[in-house]
């Protein structure tokens, strides 16, 4: 036992005499000393070393010496100790600071006076508010009188450096170190709430993606500061540190694809998806992998996305989108900063400045572009609306410029035609004025045929008549030369008073058919037009009579009854009468081929049936009514409309000129009467000519 | 013996009267008038048997025609004598006249003799 403590007095006597050289002495002119050039360390693979092994190691002189600004260790699972040894002479208390936040189980051992391993402990759950020294990374307080430290780090990330604090400066460095850091959360916070506002106003996802991109830095920020425990109390950094990188580097990649408009270009959009898709597995397959090797391949992650993105910033701007060059610019920043990270990392230099580390610094100036660009974009994108929109009121202005041009020209075109038709027109209707003309005095003409046999016979009855009454007058006159030489001299001046008489009829008669011809020659003059007051009861008889006899003339087997309804009662009327009784012919007429149109019909099918046409007068009140009706077949009432129509006919070509019941209509109107047909199939037609007297 | 006369022309017994005035003065013969076919008729039916023996007619008149006149009388008083007188003295209306029982067919102008000895025909017999 005695040989036992003995042998432990003399190990503890050689190695402070051996390190006597390397125990760092403090004085308090400085506020904090790096001193991880002369930190000593020994890797415990399999985790199973004491403090006892430890020390017995250092007594050795088996630990090895960092002899770097910075401790750079290879990702492992590995357990590290580290030695260190400090004397303090001044009044300041001290504290050994890590440069670290993100570690896992941290101890410090050393030996108190008595000889007996004291322990501090970091637990690897960061309960931050159960720390000695109430600061974001790793610190210890160091005792007044011991030198000798022993620190056991179990789960680490990046390269530590040891620092000796005077602890009001270490104090106070926090709480500068906190304010930089609040600075720079709220300039974040801003960002996030000012995109937010712009995600809220477009409704476009790329600004909500980047709210929460920039939320994930924020929070790795503070992960890897360790300010996550003034957010988050109980938060277990090791897994924030593991987990933000894997969840937002696909979310990044994400938003850069929505963020350039990637879809329009097919071969970058692929490849994006395609990286996309990669980082997402990453979230299940990292799973499956030690620790260390996780937080480096996020960091593989980092720099593949981060080409990537400038490569999708500069493939856009070259395609046009300018905003792709700004893209690219940042992540180009970012990855400068990066490097600078990793320079830090392996080098010590460039050291962080107000011990902020570079990823934070690039997040930042990564956050500043690009919410510029985003703010910008919105600019940029409304002037180029506005700018097309003026292009397009200035293609519209020209368009409508041209085609005033061009309605200009057309019209003056049009004017021409129109001015060249209005001739042809003109010609065209003046043919048309002679041509009517013509044709109605041919269609007056083609009724006086129809009339002339009418006429013929209306003449030959007079005709007849003085024949007859100027023979018998030729007989009488013998008779009295005979009752003369008789001497019955009464009874000759009764014959004579029949010849008397006989010769008032011969006057009479002949005076009847020289009126027939005096109305021929009326009814095919041309433009009378003189109105004269008309016995309408004797015009309708009158061309009742020629029409039926004109007929008959015509059609030997013609016959009809003829009715008449005179109301005696009508006073002369003012009328154009060959005009009116043209039209009354006409009407009449038509009465008559009708009923014998369907009388052959009849005939042809053996059934009852007695043609019969009627006129018939009637004043009411101070309308006088002409009704033309016949028991015919009727008119069809798909031609009833027509029937008034010039040149419309149901004659066979060259029976009828189709002008008649036109021409009818127009004489009718211009006596300021109506002209009406009441029709029925198998039962007849009437035409009522309404004048007013 | 009576004979009617029926036409439309008033003027027509004027002239009958002073060609037949012999025989009117005489009483050989005697001669009434109708201007239209149902004034005709009225007449027929006005004495029971009709004193009339034989009906001359124009053909074409207002109202009843003297082809509908022929018919009534033919099948009212089939004994009495029918002919017709016409302007149109065209073989379609001379054959419906004789088919429909008239006894003869004269066109105008009367010839006045051919009439006459159609009339002394009928009183001799």
């Amino acid at each position: 036992m005695n040989k036992f403590s003995l042998y432990i007095f003399l190990f503890c006597f050689i190695p402070i005499s051996l390190k006597s050289q390397e125990t760092f002495i403090w004085n308090d002119n400085q506020n904090c000393k790096d001193i991880t050039n002369s930190v000593r360390y020994v890797i415990d693979e399999n985790k199973s070393f004491s403090i006892e092994d430890v020390e017995k190691l250092n007594l050795k002189d088996s630990l090895k010496l960092i002899g770097k600004q910075i401790f750079n260790f290879p990702i492992s699972a590995d357990v590290f100790w580290f030695y260190f040894s400090v004397k303090n002479p001044d009044t300041s208390d001290l504290v050994i600071a890590l440069n670290q936040a993100v570690v896992g189980d941290i101890k410090l051992f050393f030996k108190e006076s008595d000889g007996v391993w004291k322990t501090k402990q970091i637990p690897q759950r960061g309960l931050w508010y159960k720390k000695e020294m109430k600061s974001h990374l790793n610190s210890f307080m160091l005792s007044k009188n011991i030198e000798n430290y022993y620190l056991r780090i179990d789960t680490r990330t990046t390269p530590f450096i040891f620092k000796i604090w005077k602890k009001s400066s270490y104090d106070e460095q926090t709480i500068k170190n906190l304010i930089v850091l609040a600075m720079i959360f709220g300039f974040m916070l801003f960002v996030v709430l000012y995109n937010l506002f712009l995600f809220y106003t477009s409704r476009r996802i790329d600004y909500f993606l980047y709210c929460l991109l920039i939320g994930g830095y924020i929070l790795f920020s503070f992960t890897n500061t360790g300010y996550l425990h003034y957010l988050i109390k109980d938060a277990e950094i090791w897994q924030w540190y593991k987990w933000l990188p894997i969840i937002l580097q696909p979310l990044g990649m994400l938003y850069t694809m929505i963020f350039l408009n990637i879809k329009k270009y097919p071969l970058p959009f692929k490849i994006g998806s395609a990286l996309f898709i990669y980082f997402m597995s990453y979230w299940i397959w990292n799973l499956f992998l030690p620790i260390p090797s996780v937080a480096l391949i996020s960091q593989m992650h980092a720099m593949i996305g981060m080409l990537g993105q400038v490569g999708l910033g500069v493939y856009a701007g070259k395609k046009g989108d300018k905003i792709g060059y700004y893209f690219a610019a940042a992540y180009i920043m970012m990855s400068i900063f990066g490097a600078l990270d990793i320079s830090f990392i392996n080098f010590g230099v460039p050291k962080y400045p107000f011990d902020i580390n570079y990823i934070t610094i690039a997040f930042l100036f990564e956050v500043i572009i690009l919410s510029y660009l985003l703010t910008k974009r919105i600019e940029w994108e409304n002037r180029s609306i506005i700018q097309s929109r003026e292009e397009t009121q200035k293609k519209l202005l020209a368009t409508t410029l041209e085609n005033e041009r061009i309605i200009k020209n057309q019209n003056v075109i049009l004017e021409q035609e129109v001015e060249q038709r209005t001739k042809e027109l003109q010609n065209s209707l003046d043919h048309l004025k002679k041509a009517q003309a013509q044709l109605i005095q041919s269609e007056k003409m083609a009724s006086l045929g129809e009339l002339t046999a009418g006429i013929a016979h209306e003449i030959q009855n007079p005709l007849n008549f003085v024949n007859n009454f100027s023979e018998v007058s030729a007989e009488l006159v013998e008779e009295i030369d005979a009752e003369l030489n008789k001497g019955d001299i009464n009874e000759a001046k009764n014959i004579t008073n029949d010849l008397k008489s006989n010769l008032e009829k011969i006057n009479h008669h002949g005076k009847r058919a020289a009126d027939i011809v005096k109305g021929m020659l009326q009814h095919s003059r041309n433009n009378s037009g003189q109105k004269e007051l008309t016995d309408i009861n004797v015009l309708c008889d009158e061309y009742l009579k020629l029409a039926y006899h004109g007929l008959r003339a015509k059609d030997k087997s013609f016959n009809a009854t003829l009715e008449t309804e005179f109301d005696s009662s009508i006073p002369k009327v003012n009328v154009v009468s060959q005009d009116l009784g043209r039209v009354i012919l006409n009407i009449i007429t038509n009465a008559f081929y009708a009923v014998n149109e369907r009388s052959k019909n009849v005939l042809a099918n053996n059934k009852d049936y007695s043609p019969m046409v009627s006129i018939r007068t009637k004043k009411s009140g101070n309308k006088i009514e002409i009704a033309i009706s016949d028991n015919g077949a009727g008119i069809p009432n798909h031609i009833k409309d027509k029937i008034f129509q010039p040149f419309f006919t149901t004659k066979p070509t060259g029976q009828g000129t189709g002008l008649g019941l036109s021409l009818a209509y127009d004489v009718i109107k211009s006596h300021d009467g109506e002209l009406k047909v009441d029709t029925e199939i198998n039962k007849g037609t009437v035409f009522t000519i309404t004048l007013t007297i | 013996m009576k004979f009617l006369i029926v036409d439309d022309e008033r003027d027509v017994e004027m002239l009958f009267r002073q060609k037949f005035r012999k025989e009117l003065r005489n009483g050989l013969l005697e001669l009434e008038f109708a201007f239209s076919g149902q004034q005709a008729l009225e007449i027929l039916r006005g004495k029971k048997p009709p004193e009339v023996v034989y009906v001359f007619s124009d053909i074409n008149m207002p109202g009843m025609t003297g082809f509908e006149l022929l018919y009534m009388i033919k099948s009212e008083f089939p004994y009495i004598k029918v002919s017709m007188i016409s302007a149109y003295g065209d073989k379609e209306n001379y054959e419906k006249a004789m088919n429909s029982g008239a006894k003869g067919f004269f066109t105008k102008p009367i010839d006045f003799e051919s009439l006459k000895m159609e009339i002394y025909d009928i009183m001799n017999v």
